[in-house]
């Protein structure tokens, strides 16, 4: 099948700050395709670009085989957009936005129906205002879905939302792709990015510079496995001494974690195990972390601060 | 054509949900007639050629009403819509910006219309004010007006 978004060499310059530089992907059908970067990666300007509301500088952009400059019209007919910051008039009620929205598109889906699939048949009389944070989230979805679209941009669509809205959420966006539409988001968590999209983007300086599915991502990242507990009093020194060649010790207070790969002797926990009782260590509340995708983030991305 | 229509009664009920923009344009200025009736009374005085204060206030009003909400009304509703990024929502659906400008003038100009009406019916109920001049010059005159003042 022919890819929905094709993105060639994509370049963005604001004034001296080049946002998107030389930007190359695809976005297959019937896939939640995420972008992830810190901020100012260029996400949000390359989502832009996407949608035709940003002219780029040089690349070629095709969105449903359209070009979102030319074409910008018959593409907003067909895809729904949930932008990063927006609003409606305070005092427009649920139902009337769904109402006013649907009149703009040729053939929109019956947008009652997307009331009570998106829980907000009791809130269909209240003035957006009066909304909560996942509440006009959930309508800015339902804004989005009212097109019928084939292809629904969402940028950040979980940020500054409460845990039960998010979860919530995601299961929405699940929903969406199994009518058999593609999605793509960007977001600043990857816990989101992992559990929702099959295909994940790492951005940063305005370039790819990961793209995968989330398990490959983690694969690819050298990261080790790491085995943690807390000690019932001192770690003797034998202890170090006993471990392998390639295992790191790390020592905070009275917690230690292990960081390792599987050896050739079975597994870190197993080895580092044993060597605890063949050493008479007393410890407690011992678990081993997986790295994820939020480690391959940083090891890509880096730990310093961003503005 | 459609969404022209759903989008000028969206914005006729939004006008009508915001006190300060409804209160304007058609509650003050029959506040005002009533005010000024009671302070200078309705009997015909030289200073307005043998009019009352009252004829003479009616005019008056009706520009206050004019520029009111050709002033206040859209600029406001439209600075607000940008900073809020409503028109940019609105600019990601395929709706023509010309809408959306035609809906607010449609709404602000029979709010304009509402408010006069209200206010002449007042004075004619209450303080008998008579009608001297050209009534089709007098519409033309309050068309040209409040168009003038949506342009700025």
């Amino acid at each position: 099948m022919k890819a929905v978004v094709q993105v060639q060499g994509l370049r963005k310059v604001y004034g001296d700050t080049v946002a998107v530089e030389a930007i190359s992907f695809e976005v297959q059908p019937g896939e939640i395709f995420g972008m992830v970067g810190p901020n100012g990666a260029g996400k949000t300007t390359t989502i832009e670009c996407l949608e035709g509301l940003r002219r780029p500088d040089s690349g070629t952009v095709r969105v449903l085989g359209l070009d979102p400059q030319k074409d910008g019209r018959l593409l907003r007919e067909r895809t729904g957009i949930q932008l990063q910051q927006t609003n409606l008039p305070d005092r427009m009620k649920v139902w009337e936005a769904l109402d006013l929205y649907a009149s703009f598109y040729p053939r929109p889906v019956e947008w009652k129906e997307l009331l009570l699939q998106l829980g907000l048949e009791e809130k269909r009389n209240t003035p957006f205002a009066k909304l909560s944070g996942g509440q006009k989230q959930r309508l800015f979805i339902a804004l989005a879905l009212l097109p019928d679209p084939q292809l629904v941009f969402l940028d950040e669509l979980t940020t500054g939302l409460d845990p039960q809205a998010r979860h919530a959420i995601w299961d929405l966006v699940r929903e969406v792709r199994l009518k058999g539409k593609t999605v793509l988001l960007t977001t600043h968590f990857m816990e989101e990015a992992e559990r929702l999209c099959d295909r994940v983007a790492i951005l940063d300086h305005g370039k790819i510079v990961a793209l995968d599915t989330p398990a490959g991502l983690v694969r690819c990242l050298d990261e080790t496995e790491r085995v943690v507990f807390n000690l019932d009093g001192s770690l003797p020194g034998s202890f170090e001494k006993a471990l392998p060649a390639g295992i790191r010790l790390e020592v905070q207070r009275d917690r230690v974690t292990v960081h390792g790969k599987n050896g050739r002797n079975g597994s870190l926990t197993g080895e580092v195990v044993n060597l605890l009782g063949r050493h008479g260590v007393q410890f407690r509340d011992l678990h081993t972390e997986q790295p994820n995708l939020e480690d391959v983030f940083l090891s890509l991305t880096g730990r310093a601060l961003r503005d | 054509m459609k969404s022209l229509l759903k989008m000028t009664w969206m914005e006729a009920k939004l006008f009508l949900r915001e006190p300060a923009s409804a209160f304007f344009s058609l509650v003050f200025p029959l506040i005002y007639l009533f005010m000024y009736g009671a302070i200078s009374g309705n009997q015909p005085t030289p200073m307005y050629a043998g009019r009352s204060a009252i004829d003479a206030a009616i005019p008056s009003l009706t520009a206050v009403i004019i520029s009111m909400t050709g002033l206040m009304a859209t600029t406001i509703t439209m600075a607000t819509y940008r900073e809020k990024g409503i028109l940019r929502r609105l600019s990601t659906t395929p709706v023509r910006p010309l809408v959306v400008l035609a809906a607010q003038v449609i709404v602000v100009f029979s709010m304009t219309c509402l408010g006069m009406l209200l206010l002449v019916a007042a004075g004619t109920l209450v303080y008998h004010v008579r009608f001297e001049g050209n009534a089709f010059s007098l519409l033309g005159g309050f068309v040209l007006s409040s168009l003038s003042f949506f342009g700025i």
